[in-house]
This record gives structure tokens, C-alpha cells and sequence, in this order.
């Protein structure tokens, strides 16, 4: 894993703790700064939202800013929105500028909220963005097999579907991007405990938790209940709130969670 | 099959208003099976476009007729003489027929009467459904003969996305999940293996984002 920190924490074993970021729709720097300020200190990642569910500024930039303001950031890139090019272009010049972790995401479907008459690109999914962005830190290959110097040494996550029924296309779905190479993989947010230890257990059973980690996430609402129940749960390795574009309530779930 | 619908009637008397003299060309084909453009909607819609123009006090004068396909010369040229006596053209084919003919009337206004939609299957009485994007390279082997590229809203090549529940596209809820389709054939037909490996990334030449496509098959040349 690379120097990110993390991935540091993740090596530790200690429980990673994360929030979410939804950049503003603004052009000013000095809205993202004012986000950055409301975030509890001390993450060991923001997780910076791509475009979720409506147009936002540029995640890139946002995450850019937060690294720049001491935030450890993460940032999420949806196949929706780019091609393979302008992903693996956008990669670099995250790290580039001081990000250096990717969580590779297909993203909500356009028609869903981001702009329901807009085009998706969809030119690559999830899995094969992983696996590229695995690539290009690995050999120092781009899509082209052009070498990519230095290795970027990033770190590259996932999302999980706990919910994603059934458990065999569940769990082969997992192995894909564990086989890409994700280090992490981030949960949709948890509001039942059992159908997501059920999940946990089959994910166990597969040996998948001793190949990626698994971050499980919550949502804002009665998150602080749910991570302090979650953390406990075999193979959690990080707990990450989603704030929905709260984030200041970010910190009361994780005190509420005693993770602070 | 190309599935095409009808556009609405306002928007056909919008295409045509400028015309006092058209004529209404069905497609013998595809759209005449999908119920969208053959003698019988063309007959239809040139009732309802007389009547209107009637009502509004500017008569169309209009002449219609149905030939066996719009996509091929040897059809079109039974066209030469009606057209000949009127000021626009209105085709009821699909996409392809309507610039056949306007390729082959260059002089000549030509106008789709319908929307063209996609490849797809009568699927029940009145309802069709889309299969293929005609992406210029078939992977159906790979997916149990189920196409993700086509029926996966993010065209998903290896596996489902988050929003796949109750075995329902998260887009549309009428729609089935692809991959959940994928995955039971997969498995009925003893193929699971086939989710092992990471399906690489799509080559989109063969596709239409290099432009538009041209088949030439010498051994069919004369």
C-alpha cells in the first residue's frame, strides 16, 4: 500500500474512520475551504463525492483543496462522467496535486438525479477502472500501454453492496475487485445490522476480508448507533459516515459512535 | 427488428406546414411489424393531417403509399413518380429509410414521421423491448446470451451495479436487472465460471464512435 494515511491506518489495524465530502456548486475555493473547516479534524480520509445525485463543482479540485488544507482526501471518480482517458488523465493529476487515493465508482445512474437528460459515458465500469488505476501503480501502464513515470503510488478503493442479493452474484462481484487490485472496499450505508453481518460472514467465509478492507458505512441519521454496533463486527476495518452533504454532523456521529 | 414509434400528430403537422402537397410513404418492413409506419398508420396519420389542415382552413394535399422497403433503392425508385407531384416527402420507415430517401431525392424535402428506437423483440401483444445496440462486436457468448452493453443501463461488464434490487434495474423498475438476468442463465446453463474473470475494457471501435459504419463484402461484389 502506498504512504497515504489511510492506508497507514488500514496496515496498523487500527479502525479507520472517514466522512464524506460533497463538494459546493460553487466556483469558490472559499466555499470548499468553509467545507474543510466544518469536517472533524483527524480523518483518516474525506471521501469526496463525484457528482452524487446532482451537479457539484469539480470533485477534483475540492479534493485537490482539502489535501492542501491538511485533509487526507479520497477521491471518487465515476465511469458515468468520464471515459478511460480522461479517468486515468484525472487520476494522475489528482496525484498530481496531492491526492492520492482513487475509489473507483460507476455512479449513480444520470437519470436518477446528477442530470437526467444528460448522456452517461459508461465506457469502462468500476471493476476495470480499478483494475487499470492497479495497472498503472503495478507496471506503469496506461490504457495505451504507455509507461507512466513515476509509478503513481496511489491507493485504489471500491464500493460494496451488502444489500446486493444474491449472495453468489454478491460475493463474485466482490472477488472482481478484489481481483482488480482495490485495497478497500467503502459499503453502501448500513441500516440493517443483521442483513449486513449476514453479508459480513459470507464475505469471511469467501476469505475476501483478508484481501481487501472492508470500510462499512452509515448514514448521518442514527449513524452513531449504527457504526458503534458495526465497528464490532468481524472484519470491519473502518467505519465511514455518510454525511449527505452535512458535514458538520460528521463529528456527532463518530463522538455518538465513541470513535473519536 | 428496428423498433420505431410514431411521433406524435402535432409534431407531424409542425414538419409539414410549410407543404401543401406531400406525400406519405409507409415501410413495408420492420416499422409495419412494430405498428409504427406501415400502410395502416401511414393511412391513419394522413386522415388525421387532411383533417387537421381542413379545419385550419389550409387543405394538404396529400398522396400516400407503402413500399416494401425504404432502405433499398430497388423499392425507392416506385417513389420517383408520386414524388415527382408533390412539394415534401413524409417517411414512415425507420432512421435509415428516411435518409435513403432523401439521398435518393436530393432536390427534395424529406421527413421522419416517426422515432426510430432500437434492435429489439416483440415481447408481448403491442409491447417491444430492446436487445442489441449493434455495437459491431457481439460478446452474447461471454453473458449467457443476455447483452449487458445494451440491456445494463451503465453497460456493466462485470456484474451489477449497487442500484440493482429486487432484481430491478435501479433505473427503471419496470425493467429486469440485466446482470441478475446474466447470472441465472449463467447458472442454469453451468457456466458461472464465466464471472470468474474481469471482462477487460470494451473496444468501441467496431461501435458507432468512430462515425458512422460501412460494411463492403467483396465476395458478395459482382
Amino acid at each position: 500500500m502506498t504512504k497515504t494515511k489511510l492506508a497507514r491506518t488500514l496496515a496498523s489495524g487500527r479502525l479507520a474512520i472517514t466522512a464524506e465530502c460533497r463538494p459546493p456548486r460553487s466556483g469558490d475555493a472559499a466555499a470548499i475551504k468553509k467545507l474543510s473547516a466544518a469536517l472533524p479534524p483527524g480523518l483518516d480520509a474525506v471521501v469526496v463525492a463525484d457528482n452524487h445525485a446532482e451537479i457539484h463543482g469539480s470533485a477534483l479540485a475540492c479534493a485537490a483543496i482539502l489535501a492542501a488544507e491538511g485533509h487526507a482526501a479520497v477521491l471518487s471518480m465515476v465511469t458515468r462522467d468520464r471515459n478511460r482517458i480522461a479517468l486515468e488523465s484525472d487520476a494522475l493529476g489528482a496525484l498530481a496535486l496531492g491526492v492520492d487515493a482513487i475509489l473507483c465508482l460507476s455512479g449513480d445512474h444520470q437519470s436518477l438525479g446528477a442530470c437526467p437528460r444528460a448522456a452517461g459515458v459508461f465506457d469502462i465500469d468500476s471493476v476495470q477502472f480499478a483494475q487499470a488505476l492497479n495497472r498503472m501503480r503495478r507496471e506503469g501502464l496506461d490504457f495505451n500501454g504507455r509507461k507512466v513515470d513515476p509509478l503513481p503510488e496511489w491507493l485504489v478503493g471500491a464500493a460494496a453492496h451488502p444489500n446486493l442479493q444474491p449472495i453468489e452474484l454478491n460475493l463474485l462481484r466482490l472477488k472482481k475487485k478484489v481481483a482488480a487490485g482495490a485495497d478497500f472496499v467503502l459499503t453502501q450505508a448500513v441500516t440493517d445490522l443483521a442483513s449486513f453481518t449476514r453479508w459480513m460472514d459470507a464475505v469471511r467465509e469467501a476469505g475476501l476480508d483478508q484481501h481487501v478492507a472492508i470500510i462499512a458505512g452509515v448514514p448521518v441519521v442514527g449513524g452513531g448507533e449504527m457504526a458503534a454496533q458495526l465497528k464490532s463486527v468481524p472484519g470491519v476495518r473502518g467505519i465511514h459516515v455518510f454525511n449527505g452533504g452535512c458535514e458538520s454532523l460528521a463529528a456527532g456521529v463518530i463522538q455518538q459512535a465513541g470513535l473519536a | 427488428m428496428i423498433v420505431a414509434s410514431p411521433k406524435p400528430v402535432t409534431e407531424l403537422k409542425k414538419l409539414i406546414a410549410r407543404h401543401d402537397k406531400v406525400l406519405f410513404v409507409g415501410c413495408g418492413t420492420c416499422v409495419t411489424v412494430c405498428l409504427a409506419g406501415g400502410e395502416r398508420e401511414v393511412g391513419i396519420a394522413s386522415y388525421a393531417m387532411r383533417m387537421a389542415r381542413k379545419i385550419e382552413g389550409q387543405p394538404l394535399e396529400l398522396t400516400q403509399i407503402t413500399i416494401e422497403r425504404q432502405c433499398e433503392n430497388e423499392f425507392i425508385k416506385d417513389l420517383a413518380e408520386p414524388a415527382s407531384k408533390t412539394d415534401a416527402i413524409v417517411s414512415f420507415g425507420c432512421g435509415a429509410g428516411v435518409q435513403a430517401i432523401a439521398e435518393r431525392f436530393p432536390h427534395k424535402p424529406v421527413y421522419a414521421a416517426l422515432n426510430t428506437q432500437f434492435l429489439g423483440i416483440l415481447e408481448e401483444q403491442a409491447v417491444w423491448t430492446e436487445k442489441c445496440l449493434g455495437c459491431g462486436d457481439c460478446m452474447l457468448a461471454e453473458f449467457g446470451g443476455i447483452c449487458p452493453v445494451t440491456r445494463c443501463a451503465k453497460r456493466m461488464l462485470n456484474g451489477p451495479c449497487g442500484g440493482s434490487t429486487e432484481q430491478r434495474c435501479e433505473v427503471d423498475a419496470d425493467r429486469p436487472c440485466a446482470w441478475q438476468l446474466i447470472y441465472t442463465r449463467l447458472k442454469n446453463i453451468n457456466q458461472l465460471d464465466r464471472l470468474d474473470t474481469i471482462v477487460p475494457p470494451k473496444d468501441w471501435r467496431p461501435s458507432w464512435h468512430a462515425g458512422a459504419r460501412k460494411i463492403v463484402r467483396p465476395e458478395h461484389r459482382v
